[in-house]
């Protein structure tokens, strides 16, 4: 009974500690995407996500259709916004566009990456929301431009998007992680 | 009965050499993979796959070493490394398993 409930609270640590460690690694993450990653259920995370926040080790803010989650002290507000973009992959590549072509109209991008336009103008919006691009007229033509300083989202790129070594290092976990998976109920 | 002494075939000891190489570099490549998935998580689980991966290019250089470079050990002492290793490849297999 005590050995089971020694164990039990070292679950407990070696939970929470995984998703801080995992959140310091990918600033920005999302509920989903911890459930996915670490393999545990929603409820779980949830749980210890509200902990770590109540205790002030993360905080979290809501945008679109989900919560991204950060470590405390670490980012500045404008930081954790480019994160955020930087999670969603559409939204990514539009920006990464943008960076690239400097003044593109709304029907460059949607060219360029093969996708509808209002899903262009979806995340457009969201972008120009968070202050992270803005709007300049040309003739009949919308052109969007970086509202920050390019270094700054390369070397967020660098430092927090995961390399191809790093998400194979995860699977790998993972695939270690799954071959003792409990039976689900 | 004694065994007579061993010696590669016509074409063999390149195929062997070529496979051993790239068993060690593979190994290796899972090795360093492990160690930056143990650095990412501190899950113990990942502790396994590290000594699991270690343990194989560990057998598999002394192999090629043996077979190609120097000899290093007698026959015999290399058969009974070689097995003890990949029992204890199995055996650290069979423990993530099961551990809870």
């Amino acid at each position: 009974m005590l050995k089971g409930g020694v164990r039990s609270m070292e679950n407990l640590h070696d939970n929470s500690e995984r998703i801080l460690r995992f959140i310091e690694v990918n600033p920005g993450c999302h509920l989903r995407q911890l459930k996915r990653e670490l393999g545990l259920s929603m409820g779980t995370v949830q749980y210890h996500l509200n902990h770590l926040e109540r205790t002030g080790r993360i905080i979290s803010e809501r945008f679109n259709l989900h919560r991204y989650y950060f470590s405390s002290g670490v980012f500045k507000a404008n930081e954790r916004n480019i994160l955020k973009i930087l999670n969603q992959k559409t939204a990514r590549q539009i920006l990464m566009f943008i960076l690239e072509r400097k003044r593109p109209t709304q029907t460059d991008i949607a060219d360029h990456l093969g996708i509808a336009s209002a899903s262009v103008n979806w995340h457009i919006k969201r972008l120009l929301e968070l202050g992270i691009i803005f709007e300049s007229r040309e003739g009949k033509f919308r052109r969007y431009q970086l509202a920050v300083e390019p270094k700054d989202i390369i070397t967020m790129l660098k430092n927090y998007q995961p390399t191809l070594w790093y998400a194979w290092s995860d699977r790998l976990a993972e695939m270690f992680l799954s071959f003792s998976l409990e039976p689900k109920e | 009965m004694a065994v007579p002494p061993f010696t590669f075939g016509p074409g063999t000891a390149e195929v062997f050499s070529v496979s051993q190489l790239a068993i060690i570099v593979i190994s290796l490549v899972l090795m360093a993979l492990s160690i930056t998935a143990y650095w990412n998580t501190h899950l113990r689980k990942v502790l396994f796959a590290i000594i699991i991966f270690a343990l194989f290019a560990i057998q598999h250089i002394i192999n090629y070493i043996d077979a190609q470079v120097a000899d290093i050990m007698p026959d015999d002492i290399r058969f009974t490394l070689f097995s003890s290793i990949t029992l204890a490849i199995l055996v650290l297999f069979f423990f993530t398993i099961v551990k809870k």
